[in-house]
């Protein structure tokens, strides 16, 4: 009943006492059965709907763009006079609050707190999703606050209490340390200082721990950063610092965990790589990797910057392995690529295989052999699956000559099969970790001017942005958060749309960048597609990636298998909060509208 | 007695000819989710303490046109029925004199169809209340929410058992669950029970 409307459902928190009451008596409700049409097409809206129970999809023609479901509202883009577009048509008999929207609008001219939350374009919701995340330099890691860190919970015992007492309740709790209260004071007693009293001095064990604890505490707020934290300690040559929030004691900081805090920054897998003069050396920094991923991801770094990082790590491990084991002549005259993910240095976990090797010359057989496997075996050690497609630098068709190259792009660009397809996409995300970088520039500029002019091919290729549909029905139902629906499929449906598409454009435009976000960049100046457009679709494309890492980390997938899994991208509704949910549709709704401008861009191309 | 004739013999019964309009065919194809709370269950002595009455047209809930009194009861407050409305003498202090109330509400109503829960009983007041003055019964058609749902149910179940009771049938609707106990919490949710269960198809099996 509108006596019970929640006014705590976000925007509608921000309304006054006033403006609540106003909306509470203007309020209807409204009740739509399975299949009945709410809003058609093109019609205006003369309410805004909040749903209280069931289910309502929203149409493009045939295709269900975003499912609503209850405490979900539509449709703000008719609200804010928005070319009204699609039809809301119920999934399952809905029951809807109905806002006026004249007072919706006379409302929103007056709040302009209120306002926002509909004129938020998607940038702005994400951002505030990603709430503080905005901190995009490594710069985050070295302001990391003590609250970060691991700190262990407090653990009193009475000044009182005998001495033994405070051994068991170390022992039973795993403790180096225990607090100690006494009235309104608090002091620390150490595994330390117990050994030293009862048996260095002989004290009895039955003796209180007042007298044996330290009663002058050295702390730190739990909001001070962490390096002050380290500082204190080397100071005042302690091992555990007492962590206060105000004047309340929250627990205990220990030396090992800050160190090992601040061994997962990334300058310090970086420093261990270079570092490395043994293989060994560089499976240990390659395991640090995975723990950095989380260590940022927690720290609210955005995923873009993650990616950025650990592919650069990942490409320094790559290229000081490639280092050890072919020898410095062998490297000078070839180029170790990777691909996919890793070449689009996208990767945010470890990747499959996914490497090839340019030689600028014939190499003597025995020796390519015998580098290129122990490089795989290496890989395969330091827990890089090995690829299903089988693109590593074990296969002769991705370790040859520069020459080789240049005939198989002749040749794809002659056939434009599926296989020629999948390999042109497969190299036009190359980039080069070892060795000579100039052999992979002359190799793209040798691809770009075979596929030049070829429409046919570009067609083709574009077209594969297609091969996964979004499904509707079920799955589209999962975004709304029903839970006996399927699940959806973020790479199929978010991730490799945006991917190939962009891919495809870059390939036509002769970009070098491999990066997805990168080549946005470079497209958005060109008629393709304007700026407001690119913003989306960079935001859409980050959207998709977080959710895949949320859910990897979420499952403890994270040390374990290759990023490119389908089974890894499957979300799990559940999980989604509603404001996610209305971020995740309208990243699909991007997704759908540049589908359709690629598969526009390249039949006119091909006409 | 039929109802046509019934309602002949009222109109003709009528002392004031300001509520005429109660006899003439609807001025519109809405209804009206009524519900009142009362001092206890004795038909012949219980006070009204609030009367709401919602429109409805079609599938939608006008709660924006809604009637919600507050009736001063005409004797007093008997405190072990406090605990069944929830309705302190404070509370209805404040309320509109019984005539007053219940010409508001004729009004609102006008002669619409009326819907609710065992709806029999707060009419039966509610002729009790207006009668003397008035001279008539309600002469509005009363479609019984409770009525409905037993017609549309017993052939799904197994061994003729409907739980009728308004929160076994909120269950049973799947509708929200809502504060009751006060006449406007049960007007609505007999209303979104009328919404919903108007116009469904007869069923052969378990339809919710």
């Amino acid at each position: 009943m509108p006596d019970a409307f929640d006014f705590s459902l976000p925007p509608f928190d921000r309304l006054s006492d006033s403006e609540q009451r106003r909306l509470r008596k203007a309020l209807d409700i409204g009740f739509f059965r399975s299949g009945e049409t709410v809003l058609a097409a093109g019609a205006p809206a003369e309410s805004f709907f909040v749903l209280i129970k069931g289910f309502v999809e929203e149409r493009d023609r045939e295709d269900v763009v975003a499912v609503y479901g209850p405490g979900d509202m539509f449709d703000s883009r008719r609200l804010i006079g928005a070319p009204a577009g699609n039809a809301f048509i119920v999934a399952e008999e809905a029951l809807c609050y109905l806002i006026p929207t004249d007072l919706l609008l006379a409302i929103i001219r007056e709040n302009p707190g209120f306002a926002t939350y509909f004129h938020q374009s998607i940038a702005q919701k994400v951002d505030a999703l990603a709430g503080r995340r905005d901190s995009q330099e490594l710069q985050s890691l070295m302001t990391a606050r003590v609250r970060q860190a691991f700190i262990h919970p407090p653990e009193f015992i009475a000044a009182t209490s005998p001495a033994y007492e405070a051994v068991a309740l170390m022992k039973a709790r795993r403790l180096n340390a225990l607090l100690v209260r006494s009235g309104r004071e608090a002091g620390i007693v150490t595994a330390l200082s117990l050994s030293d009293a009862v048996i260095l001095r002989g004290q009895p064990t039955e003796s209180p721990v007042g007298p044996i604890a330290t009663w002058e505490l050295v702390d730190i707020q739990a909001n001070d950063f962490l390096f002050n934290a380290l500082v204190l300690m080397t100071r005042h040559n302690l091992r555990r610092l007492v962590v206060r929030d105000g004047r309340e004691i929250v627990g205990l900081l220990e030396e090992v965990d800050v160190l090992s805090f601040l061994s997962n920054h990334s300058h310090i897998v970086a420093l261990q790589v270079a570092r490395a003069e043994t293989r060994e050396d560089l499976k240990t920094a390659s395991r640090n990797m995975v723990r950095l991923v989380e260590v940022l991801h927690g720290t609210g770094v955005r995923i873009p910057f993650i990616a950025e990082t650990v592919s650069e790590l990942a490409g320094r491990i790559l290229a000081r392995l490639f280092g050890l084991i072919a020898g410095e002549d062998f490297a000078r005259n070839a180029c170790l690529i990777v691909m996919g993910s890793e070449g689009r240095r996208e990767q945010i976990l470890k990747t499959d295989q996914d490497n090839g090797l340019i030689l600028r010359a014939p190499v003597d057989p025995a020796r390519l052999e015998r580098v290129t496997t122990e490089f795989r075996n290496a890989l395969l050690e330091f827990g890089y699956p090995p690829c299903p497609g089988d693109i590593m630098v074990t296969n002769p068709d991705w370790a040859r000559t520069l020459d080789d190259y240049r005939a198989d792009f002749r040749h794809w660009s002659a056939s434009a099969d599926g296989a020629a397809v999948m390999k042109a996409a497969i190299f036009a995300d190359a980039t080069a970790v070892a060795g000579d970088p100039g052999l992979l520039a002359e190799a793209r500029t040798a691809l770009f001017d075979s596929l030049a002019g070829n429409d046919a091919f570009l067609y083709r290729f574009a077209q594969a942005a297609d091969a996964f549909d979004v499904p509707r029905g079920p799955l589209a139902r999962l975004i709304a958060g029903r839970a006996e629906s399927q699940a959806l499929d973020i790479k199929k449906s978010g991730l490799f749309p945006i991917v190939h598409g962009v891919r495809s454009l870059a390939l036509q435009r002769r970009l070098v960048e491999t990066n997805t976000i990168d080549r946005i960049r470079r497209l958005q100046d060109t008629p393709i597609f304007d700026r407001p457009f690119a913003e989306d679709l960079v935001q859409s494309f980050t959207v998709f990636q977080e959710l895949r890492l949320k859910t990897r980390l979420g499952r403890g997938t994270a040390a374990g298998g290759p990023d490119d899994a389908m089974a890894d991208t499957v979300i799990d509704p559940q999980r989604l909060g509603s404001l996610e949910r209305e971020v995740l549709k309208d990243s699909l709704a991007v997704v759908k509208r540049f589908r359709e401008l690629v598969r526009h861009h390249f039949r006119l191309a091909a006409i | 007695m039929p109802n046509a004739l019934r309602r002949a013999i009222d109109r003709r019964r009528l002392k004031d000819p300001a509520f005429a309009f109660l006899f003439e065919p609807p001025p519109d194809t809405a209804v009206i989710s009524l519900d009142c709370e009362t001092t206890g269950l004795d038909r012949k002595r219980a006070e009204l303490l609030s009367i709401a009455a919602i429109r409805i047209d079609g599938g939608r809930i006008r709660t924006s046109e809604r009637l919600d009194l507050l009736v001063r009861p005409e004797g007093r407050l008997r405190p072990d029925n406090v605990a069944f409305h929830w309705l302190r003498p404070m509370d209805v202090a404040a309320g509109l004199p019984v005539d007053e109330a219940l010409d508001q509400l004729l009004h609102f109503i006008g002669s619409r169809p009326l819907v609710g829960y065992y709806l029999e009983f707060d009419v039966a007041i509610i002729n009790r209340l207006i009668g003397p003055r008035l001279g008539i019964r309600l002469p509005n058609r009363v479609i019984d929410v409770s009525g409905l749902y037993y017609d549309l149910t017993l052939p799904t179940t197994k061994d003729g058992y409907v739980d009728l009771s308004f929160e076994g049938m909120r269950r049973g609707l799947g509708l929200p669950q809502r504060p009751r106990h006060t006449a406007f919490g049960d007007a609505l949710l007999g209303a979104m029970m009328y919404v919903k269960l108007a116009g469904m198809p007869k069923p052969k099996r378990r339809w919710w």
